[in-house]
């Protein structure tokens, strides 16, 4: 029997905009102590706060601040994590205070299980080294890659799907042939397009 | 001919053993000039299909003859290198950061992969292809994505194509699925040639010059990790990515083999490979097991991991792992818990513990007793 000719299909690759190959934190945490652009200027908190004085318990709509979505669960009060004399720090639920920098000691407190897997290296993004200690490593804080204020992960548009041979459509009879159309991971899904 | 009986086909060895030296006879030169003309017809038939290559296809003489990567000392290797280095740059118009790197002493990688966490995004897909250097035309890619109905871990009901609007889908998990660094691996068992080997940091590479094309790595490996270059690789010139090493993402030819390498360029001077600084979740992890405080030991001692098909016996270097969600919105018991505080506190429910929230009796009392408690799990290596 002569080997038969098989023609390869040459399907090109789905374009990937690069932006979204870009390596680095997915947002950008506030600095300590934070600063806020008001009015095009950029402030500290207490410019404001130590003038105008909030309720420490309402969860009334907000009158300033309107660009936070507020969906943390049952952690739905301002006051719960900042601290209600001075809003450039955090507060703990022992009455100590902490700077926005050790965000995750607050964290910490209501996760504690994902707080330690984070402390373990087990949770989160490492970026740069897997040297233990190395200067190029750096493990990003909770609040480089989860809103605080809305700490639920958002849904991503996922990149393209394969065309590679072996995953996509393959331009030979014999697979026809070889039971097409069984749920293999090595073949296409023949007769529904997708599975939605 | 001196009434030699000549009847001998070969005599050699008896010449040598009676101290004689071979007489040149009409016969024996005759059969020897057959022979070698023979030989010559042969070695002509066999580089045959050399002449079908179009010119830039021909490998040059040095790349004809250089030596297995293995015995290749390091000036051999350095003219090598220079050699792939001019293909490139004529080919690319770049010049390549080409470089041969030795695996570290006391480093044996392993990946984890959480699968808790993995939204399916198929970020690492495209950031490997970048680069890794694979072809896209037709398209090359290391990482499967594959999509699983919850419930099982049965990949035959997964599925590469999904293409919802946004993922995660809520009724799937994601789990994807690429070179497994197996310590017993099957692929290097039936290379026929031994291009492909295992290294002492526990990649397994293979030589992309050693290579025939057999494809019988492809068929042995249980993870579906091999790529075959069926057709000429095609690289858009501005997508090169320069950094290269000889046994990982230097281009490659027609009719080779290719796989995950753990991005060894990188991962050789300490960096991360390209699928885990990408992932945004953080769901991919990698290190060195042999460091008893690296993010992979970490993982292997307090979490829940698994390997694919770990009866096939290939010992991979790739693990799955799930965190323990607590509270679960999937959880009803915990859901339950929410609804009862919710009417039991009325407008208090929502505040934390403390000045003007409910007291810390009451959520002690919604909660589990131990639930705070440090999960009881197997230290198996020694911790500090």
């Amino acid at each position: 029997m002569s080997p038969r000719l098989v023609t390869i299909p040459l399907v090109p690759a789905a374009k990937v905009d690069s932006s979204a190959l870009i390596v680095g934190p997915r947002r950008v945490a506030m600095t300590d102590p934070p600063q806020l652009l008001v009015e095009g200027r950029s402030e500290n908190c207490n410019a404001c706060h130590q003038v105008f004085r909030s309720s420490s318990v309402t969860r009334a709509a907000l009158s300033y601040h309107q660009e936070i979505v507020l969906m943390h669960g049952l952690n739905d009060r301002c006051v719960n994590c900042h601290d209600a004399e001075n809003r450039e720090r955090l507060t703990l639920r022992d009455g100590e205070t902490v700077p926005f920098a050790d965000a995750p000691r607050l964290c910490a407190q209501c996760h504690g299980t994902v707080f330690r897997d984070w402390e373990r290296g087990t949770h989160g993004l490492t970026l740069g080294s897997w040297i233990t200690d190395s200067d190029q490593q750096r493990r990003l804080g909770c609040n480089e890659c989860h809103d605080p204020h809305s700490p639920r992960y958002p849904a991503y548009v996922p990149l393209p799907g394969p065309q590679t041979l072996r995953m996509g459509e393959q331009d030979t009879d014999s697979a026809a042939a070889h039971g097409h159309g069984k749920l293999s991971p090595l073949r296409p899904r023949m007769g529904k397009e997708s599975s939605h | 001919m001196s009434g030699k009986p000549d009847i001998r086909i070969w005599d050699g060895p008896t010449a040598a053993r009676v101290g004689m030296e071979p007489e040149l006879t009409r016969r024996s030169f005759l059969r020897t000039g057959a022979a070698a003309l023979g030989a010559m017809a042969a070695l002509a038939a066999a580089l045959a299909p050399l002449r079908e290559l179009g010119g830039d296809d021909m490998p040059s003489l040095g790349q004809f003859l250089q030596k297995h990567y293995k015995e290749m000392t390091s000036d051999e290797m350095e003219e090598a290198l220079e050699r792939i280095r001019i293909k490139v740059e004529a080919r690319f118009d770049v010049r390549p950061h080409l470089r041969d790197i030795k695996p570290m002493e006391g480093v044996e990688f392993v990946y984890a992969l959480n699968l808790s966490r993995c939204i399916g995004c198929r970020k690492c897909v495209h950031a490997c292809v970048a680069e890794n250097n694979q072809s896209r035309s037709p398209e090359i890619q290391y990482i499967r994505v594959i999509e699983m109905p919850r419930g099982t871990l049965d990949v035959e009901q997964g599925n590469h194509h999904y293409d919802h609007p946004t993922v995660p889908d809520e009724s799937h998990f994601y789990m994807p699925v690429q070179c497994h660094q197996c310590a017993n691996p099957p692929c290097v068992k039936v290379c026929p040639v031994e291009a492909t080997w295992q290294e002492a940091d526990g990649i397994t590479v293979v030589d992309y010059d050693w290579c025939i094309g057999c494809r019988y790595c492809e068929a042995a490996c249980p993870y579906w990790a091999r790529r075959f270059n069926f057709a000429k690789p095609v690289l858009p010139k501005e997508q090169l990515n320069p950094n290269m090493s000889y046994l990982s993402n230097r281009p490659r030819e027609k009719g080779v083999m290719e796989k995950c390498h753990f991005c060894l360029h990188r991962t050789r001077e300490g960096r991360m490979p390209a699928c885990v600084e990408i992932c945004p979740t953080g769901a991919r992890k990698f290190g060195n097991v042999l460091d008893p405080r690296s993010e992979v030991s970490e993982i292997l001692r307090t979490k829940r991991v698994f390997v694919l098909k770990e009866e096939v016996g290939t010992l991979p270097r790739f693990f799955y792992y799930f965190d323990e969600r607590y509270p679960n919105t999937l959880d009803p018991e915990a859901l339950a818990i929410a609804e009862r505080l919710r009417r039991e506190e009325g407008d208090a429910y929502g505040a934390l513990p403390g000045a003007d929230g409910p007291s810390r009796a009451v959520v002690a009392a919604a909660q589990p007793a131990d639930w705070l408690a440090p999960a009881a799990m197997p230290v198996t290596g020694a911790r500090a």
